[in-house]
Order: C-alpha cells, then structure tokens, then sequence
C-alpha cells in the first residue's frame, strides 16, 4: 500500500537518511524506533512531503512522488493520502476544538460543513472529548489536545496516519490516554507508521519493528524478533540501555492489567 | 459669535476629515498587504526594493511627502504631457498618504505575519492545505489580532495627521476652523481650535472603540486562557 524506495535525504552535507526502504501494507503498525537524532522525523517528514527526498521515491497506492517530481498537484494528492499527528500536536490556535476537526475536512475533501461537522462530533466522542467541542486549544491539556489532533487526523480519512512521538511530550498519566487513543485507531485497521520511545507500547501495538540508527535501518520484524530475539549487536545495545534507562524511571507508563495478561499470552 | 454657529460650521469639515482618513486608510492597507507579501515572498531583489521604498517612506516628515506628491508629481508629469491639474487637492493628499502608509502599515502587518508559528503553517501543509488554504484560513486569522492594536493606533494618528491637509488648502475639520478665525475677527482662536479640538477627540474615541471591538472578536482564541481549566 506504501512504499518508500531508497529515500536519501541530506541537510547540507550532513546525510540524514542513507537510502531507507520501507513498504506498508494495508492495516498494518509500523513503529520507528532507535536513538534520538537517529533520522526518524526526517523520515516522516519525508513521507509526508514536508521534507523533500534528494534521492528515492515515495509512492501510497498507484501514486509515485520522487525526488524529480515537481507536479505540485500530485505532491499534494499524494499528501492527502497521509495525515500527519506532530509531537507538540500543533493544533490551529484559531479555531475552536470542533473547528479544528471540521475545517481540514472541508479544505482538504471538500465535505460539506454539516457533514463535516457530524463526522467531527463522532470522533470527538471516539477520543472521549464530547464536552470540550467549544473551547480553544490552548484551554486543553497537553493530552487532551493530541487527542483532538487525532481525531483532526481521522476526520481526513488518510490512509496512513504518521505519529510523530505522540506522548513524548507528555507526562506518564496524560501519555496513557493518548496511548489508548492510538491503540483504538489502529484497531479500526487504519495504516499506521508511528516514531516512538515508548518502547513497552512499541510493542504492544506494532506489526513489525524498525530499529534505526543514523539514518539507516539496521534491523527490521516482528515485535517479538525485535524485542526479545534481536540479531544485531547494535540493536541488543540499543535496547539494552533503554531497559535500563526505563527500569530507573519510577514514572513508567503502566500497561493495563488486562493488556499486560493479553501480551503474556502471545508470549 | 454663538458656539452653535462654530459647532456648525466646523462639522461641515468632518465629511472631508473622514472621507480622507477611510479612503487614505483602506488604500494604504490594500497597498501595505501587498507591500507586506513582497517582503515576504523570499524574492531577494523584490525585498531590498521594497525596503528601500519603506526606510524611505518611513525617515521623511509626512507634509514633506505631502508637497512632493502635491507640488512635484504634477511638475513631473508634465514634463512628460501629462497634466494633472483637473484633479482635486483632496486626490493627491489620499495618494501621498497611501504612499506613506503603504510602507508604514506593512512595518505593522509583517512582524504580526511572522510571529505567527511556524509550526501551525506546518500542520496546515502536512494535513494537505494548499500555500492559500493555509494563508487564508489559519495565518491570516491569526496575524489580524496581533496586528490590530498597532493598525488601531495608526488610525488614530491618521487623524490627527489628517489636519496637515489644510496647509496645502484643503478645507476639512482643520480648514473649517482656520477659516472660521479668518471670517469671524471677533473670535477667540483658542476657543476655535479648542472646538476643534473637542471633534478630534470624538472622532478618536470612537475609531479606538471599533478597533477594541475588533480586536475582541477577531481574538478570541488568545483571550480564551484561562476560561475553564
Ligand atoms: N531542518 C534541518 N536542518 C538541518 N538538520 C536537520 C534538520 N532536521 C533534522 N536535522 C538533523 O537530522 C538528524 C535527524 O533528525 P531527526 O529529527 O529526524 O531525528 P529523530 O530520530 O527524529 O530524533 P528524536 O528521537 O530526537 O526525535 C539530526 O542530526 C538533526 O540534527
Ligand atoms: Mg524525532
């Protein structure tokens, strides 16, 4: 369904992605994980077309966008078969909560505003935010927002969302609910490539693992090969270290009980 | 001499006054959004040309730029054939205050445009808004509060130099109470220009009272804080 084909991509002299190849099926959890610098937002951002490739080509469905292409209305149409959730989740101040969901539907599709405006009241309710419809984002917790961007992500129906480290600005508790948020998109079968240090989730969610390390993928599968079967060195270390690091952090996300037992089963 | 007599006559004065300042002030706008979309158009030559036109603008005295537009454009252009002098004094006063404030509203508008977040242009384009899309709908609503207590406060100097006009003899508020003086040699000219005085201050307090509507309802997504929560 998506494909990315030997994306380099450089800032100066400096290479940020060193030939990444990428492909997505339909329904599929792909998360980004690996060091930070590592290449990962670039790597969105490039599936994105806010970044543009200096070499290889992205291409969802039968649309081909490359280096070379300049066709502005393809860039765009291609852009509109993503939709993109940021880290400090970068909602229209302008507008009201509801608006910031209905607005994209009616510029980018072209739905028409009641319509729009039905869809935006159902998504609100997805992410459980039915009574905030009327107030400004910056009236919202940093949760509560990303939530909003989510739904602001859904009412576009892309057929990739791209999470950009959706909780890492976020405290343990307001991550949570925002976690569960993308654990119910995912399970409505929409594609998803989401970069993230929220490792335990990581797991949890994916359908294959990429580990990254400067701007190349150094290993890539299933949750479990990655997580508990790792055959590089550097992705062993990689995640070694991270153990540590989140063993040390007494403010851990907690997996749910009833997620904890359904992940020991497919252990 | 009566003071309803005075009041009289310097309200007749009022119509030029504020047909000066609105047509001044909508053109000056129109020409320093578009002087404002030069600068920031990335057009290296289209930058320095324009800024050289607004430090100009912006470092001579007004009734400077007043004469020039008055005096030497017609000179100028009748060099070349051209004559203008079957065009009203009030044209030519608009025309040197639309130059002026062509350059000076657009010091205005762009710092407003640029302290806009980069970021929320960002979210506009990845979500798939087109450059205009995104301009119309979340920029531009969000530089008008920004920009709008200083483009208020410039009204309010528009007015103020609006009673320049009657140097080069153009019979608004201003001139009405110069002439009164002339017509009436009983009178205070004190008292006059104190009358005339009292409709500036009016007509000023009534252009701030629109404005702080404006600015109200154009923002109020940065004056939600603190609402709920
Ligand atoms: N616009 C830019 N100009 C120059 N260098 C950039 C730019 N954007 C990113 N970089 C560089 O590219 C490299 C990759 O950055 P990127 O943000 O993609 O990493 P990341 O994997 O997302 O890291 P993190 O986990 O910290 O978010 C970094 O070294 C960064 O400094
Ligand atoms: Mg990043």
């Amino acid at each position: 369904m998506l494909k990315v084909d030997s994306i380099v991509k450089k800032f100066g002299s400096k290479t940020v992605l060193n030939g990444i190849n990428l492909s997505v099926k339909q329904g599929e959890v792909v998360t980004l994980i690996g060091p930070s610098g590592t290449g990962k937002t670039t790597l969105l951002r490039s599936i994105n077309l806010l970044e543009r490739a200096d070499e290889g080509s992205v291409s969802i469905e039968d649309l081909t966008v490359t280096n070379a292409t300049k066709d502005k209305k393809k860039i765009l149409d291609l852009r509109r078969k993503t939709a993109m959730v940021f880290q400090q989740y970068n909602l229209f101040k302008n507008l009201k909560v509801i608006d910031n969901i209905i607005q994209p539907q009616v510029v980018v599709k072209g739905v028409d505003k009641e319509t729009a405006r039905r869809r935006a009241i159902e998504l609100l309710h997805q992410v459980g935010l039915s009574d905030f419809a009327d107030y400004y984002p910056v009236q919202l917790s940093g949760g509560q927002q990303q939530r909003v961007s989510i739904a602001r992500a859904l009412g576009l129906d892309p057929e990739v969302i791209l999470f950009d480290e959706p909780t890492s600005a976020l405290d343990p508790e307001l991550s949570k609910e925002v976690l569960n948020v993308i654990k119910q998109v995912a399970d409505t079968g929409i594609s998803i490539i989401l970069a993230t240090h929220e490792m335990q989730f990581a797991e949890e969610i994916s359908d294959q693992v990429i580990f990254m390390e400067k701007g190349n993928i150094v290993e890539q599968g299933s949750p479990r090969a990655i997580f508990h079967n790792a055959q590089n060195e550097r992705t062993r270390e990689f995640l070694k270290n991270y153990q540590q690091y989140v063993s040390s952090d007494e403010k851990k996300v907690e997996v749910d009980k009833f997620e904890e037992v359904e992940r020991l089963k497919v252990i | 001499m009566s003071i309803v007599g005075l009041f009289e006559q310097l309200l007749t004065g009022v119509p030029t006054t504020l047909f000066f300042i609105l047509t001044s002030w909508v053109l000056g706008f129109a020409l320093s959004i578009l002087v404002t979309a030069g600068r920031v158009s990335h057009h290296k030559w289209l930058y320095n040309v324009l800024g050289v036109y607004i430090s100009f603008t912006r470092s001579i005295p007004i009734i400077l730029q007043l004469f020039l537009v008055y005096y030497g454009l017609p000179a100028l252009l009748l060099e070349f054939g051209i004559d203008l002098s079957a065009i009203g004094k009030m044209y030519f006063c608009v025309g040197a205050y639309v130059i002026y404030y062509g350059a000076y509203l657009s010091e205005v508008i762009r710092p407003a445009y640029l302290s806009v977040n980069e970021t929320q242009r960002e979210a506009a384009i990845a979500l798939g808004y087109t450059k205009w899309q995104m301009q119309t709908k979340i920029v531009i609503p969000q530089t008008i509060p920004v920009a709008l207590p200083a483009l208020g406060n410039e009204v309010i100097n528009l007015v103020h130099q609006s009673s320049l006009l009657f140097v080069i003899g153009v019979v608004d508020l201003m001139g009405q109470a110069d002439e009164y003086i002339s017509e009436n040699y009983a009178s205070s000219p004190i008292l006059v220009y104190f009358c005339a005085g009292l409709i500036y201050w009016l007509l000023t307090i009534i252009i701030s009272r629109i404005v702080k509507l404006a600015e109200r309802k154009s923002g109020k997504f940065l004056y939600a804080k603190g609402d709920s929560q």
